[in-house]
């Protein structure tokens, strides 16, 4: 198929591992505690994950957009694959950070929620989207036809992000605005762990696709071949 | 008139059309024979616009159909066994709405659809609703449909299935004037005997290529069964 | 050609006026669903006038899937879609004319929508000058789920479950674009605070429907191609 050689999957994973294990050390023991100005200092540790986690997300929605875009272009199936597998990747990462997001809202507001912060909402758009993406591609048989109404799908999909956005601006004057300044109060330990985490996130979310893709290889040989054993599917 | 070099279809990893090679002269009636599957429906559709060949290189009318799509279903006419006509309308207003959306003006649309209506029977029905008629009935009008714009091709996919002999009998009379006046015709079907009855040429499509061609006056029944199951026999081997 | 999209949209409602099916089930279904609001609000705190932008909208979405996925599952069960594809006119003006006859319906059930709530609500909406700025943000906002809607369910049609797909398709896309600027202009438009300041949303929802009109007329010959 498409798909990475299996030896480079491998290193690409032998090198992402050490760089996670850093990231988990810089981020509870290296960086410092906020010095003032938050409720549960030592909660915000967990930030350097979430944002880390949040960014990869953003970046494989972006990817499946992309290549649905090179698909209908293309109609290269080979895009389609990429498509699917970095929008399931995408959507695990995208629950990770509303997870953990959450986890940290409640140790520092009390709330595991705010409606009106609006990069929480962002992620809640971008996960509902990319959710059903996932949930049409089940709904349809034809190969074809799946990749090419999921690539519509992919594109309006990141469409709808930056208008959700600008409407949660609107909302937000209706309603009182506490908004994240995830980067207003960094101290330089901060900083380093935070890149070293996105940077550990992000050759694991690679890692990941590449194995995907080469699942849904094995997934789409897997259906030539039933197609091949099975008679007359022209109709 | 209808021209097609190297037509290939892929549907996944399967081919259903594997460079398709085949030339209908303007005025010839021609059947195309083949297995479920061999890909004439595929074939069918691609002329009428409907489906994306991967590659190869068709033309109708000297039209290209990779960029005048327009221009091609303006001069195509399809019938299938389905009617594609919309029940809740009656039948005049199915003929007036496909007439209007082929770009016929009031003055000539209102003559073209009395004369259709007459000329298939169905001129005592043209207040009723489509969907409350009978199979023949409605498949009389999904041919005054695809003739309402007057085509010079018309694509025939299995147009006989499900008819009675008096709207079959209907249905080849209607053939053989839109023939008499100049039209190219492609029709798909399993019967043989109606393929050889109706043509001037025959050909057998077998898995996604034209397995051979012929005159239909140098065989006759007997020949054509004999032909066909020489090719079936070849494929399954 | 407009044309062709005209003659589609007319068509479309000829077909649906003589037997009213859609239309009737959509007329029914806003009268329920306003009941229910009526029904588990009657004890609220807030009272009908902060439940009443949020009812109405509600409504006018989940009716209006009913016209946008009857206006091609009807083409798909009789296989009228390909007659249609098989017309000389370009596809997107069978997106324009599908667009066009259920934003008619759509608006006729959300004006009988309106009257049912202030009805049922014994809701004051007040003078012309507020009907009017309500009207403008019902027909932005309609006109927004229509253009996004129309274009996925031309998607939807070629799925299993259509009709469970459509909205799960298509409100991840509404939800935060065209329900929340709705809603938060039909409040003000409504509310004690008058009209004063719904230019922004106004001004949202009409980018939002250009928006959204123009990436379906680009992407529709995707959709619907074989």
């Amino acid at each position: 198929m498409v798909g990475v050689p299996r030896k480079h999957r491998l290193a690409l994973l032998v090198v992402a591992l050490p760089v996670m294990m850093l990231a988990i050390y810089m981020a509870l023991v290296y960086a410092p505690s906020p010095a003032q100005g938050f409720a549960a200092p030592d909660a915000q540790r967990i930030f350097h994950f979430h944002v880390a986690v949040a960014w990869t997300s953003y970046v494989a929605f972006i990817v499946t957009a992309v290549a649905s875009v090179v698909y209908l272009r293309t109609r290269s199936e080979k895009f389609d694959t990429l498509a699917l597998s970095s929008a399931e990747i995408g959507l695990m990462f995208c629950t990770a950070a509303i997870i953990t997001g959450s986890i940290w809202a409640r140790a520092e507001w009390g709330t595991f929620w705010r409606w009106e912060d609006m990069k929480l909402f962002m992620t809640l758009v971008l996960w509902l989207v990319y959710l059903s993406y996932i949930g049409v591609r089940g709904m349809i048989q034809a190969r074809e036809t799946r990749a090419r109404v999921s690539a519509v799908f992919g594109v309006l999909g990141i469409l709808c992000v930056p208008l959700s956005f600008s409407a949660n601006r609107i909302w937000a004057q209706f309603h009182p605005t506490v908004l994240v300044t995830s980067t207003g109060s960094l101290q330089p330990g901060m900083l380093h762990a935070l890149i070293v985490a996105v940077v550990a996130m992000t050759l694991f979310y690679i890692y990941l696709v590449l194995e995907r893709v080469e699942l849904e290889g094995l997934h789409l040989r897997l259906e030539d071949l039933k197609e091949e054993m099975g008679d007359d599917p022209d109709e | 008139m209808i021209e097609i070099k190297g037509l290939t279809k892929r549907y996944g990893n399967r081919k259903v059309l594997n460079g398709l090679d085949l030339s209908v002269p303007a005025g010839t009636f021609l059947s195309i024979f083949g297995p479920n599957g061999a890909g004439k429906t595929t074939l069918l559709k691609i002329l009428a616009t409907l489906a994306r060949p991967n590659s190869g290189t068709v033309t109708v009318d000297g039209w290209d159909l990779a960029k005048d799509g327009a221009e091609i279903r303006s001069v195509i006419g399809v019938v299938s066994h389905s009617p594609f006509v919309y029940g809740e309308l009656t039948v005049e207003e199915n003929l007036r709405f496909f007439g209007r959306l082929f770009g016929l003006g009031p003055a000539g649309l209102e003559a073209r659809v009395r004369e259709l209506l007459d000329s298939l029977g169905l001129a005592h029905r043209a207040r009723d609703r489509s969907e409350i008629l009978s199979r023949g009935m409605r498949q009389r009008l999904a041919i005054a449909r695809a003739l309402v714009h007057r085509p010079r091709v018309l694509l025939l996919d299995e147009p006989h299935v499900g008819l009675d002999p008096k709207a079959s009998a209907v249905l080849d009379r209607t053939l053989r004037s839109f023939k008499d006046g100049g039209g190219t015709v492609v029709m798909i079907t399993h019967d043989l005997a109606k393929g050889l009855e109706m043509a001037d040429r025959l050909a057998f499509l077998f898995r996604g290529r034209m397995a051979r061609e012929v005159e239909a006056a140098r065989t006759d029944a007997a020949g054509l069964r004999q032909m066909y199951d020489s090719l079936a026999a070849g494929d399954n081997a | 050609m407009p044309s062709t999209a005209l003659l589609i949209a007319a068509k479309d409602l000829r077909a649906e006026f003589r037997t009213k099916r859609t239309l009737n089930s959509m007329l029914i279904f806003s009268v329920m669903v306003i009941l229910a609001f009526r029904f588990a609000f009657t004890a609220g705190d807030g009272g009908p006038a902060m439940v009443a932008p949020s009812a109405l909208w509600i409504t006018f979405i989940l009716a209006g899937m009913f016209a946008l996925s009857a206006s091609f599952s009807k083409e798909k069960d009789q296989e009228t879609f390909q007659s249609l594809l098989l017309c000389p006119g370009s596809r997107t003006s069978i997106y324009l004319g599908k667009m066009l006859s259920s934003f008619i319906l759509i608006t006729m059930v959300e004006l009988f929508s309106i009257v049912a709530m202030a009805v049922f609500f014994e809701y004051d909406f007040g003078g012309p000058e507020r009907l009017a700025w309500l009207a403008v943000v019902v027909v932005l906002g309609t006109l927004g789920f229509v253009g996004v809607g129309t274009l996925v369910a031309a998607m939807t049609m070629n799925t299993q479950m259509r009709e469970v797909m459509l909205p799960v398709l298509v409100l991840p896309l509404v939800v935060f674009t065209i329900i929340m600027p709705a809603v938060t202009a039909t409040a003000k438009v409504l509310g004690e605070a008058g009209m004063a300041d719904v230019g922004a949303e106004v001004r949202l929802l009409l980018t939002f429907a250009l928006v959204y009109i123009i990436a379906a007329l680009l992407l529709f010959d995707y959709v619907i191609e074989e």
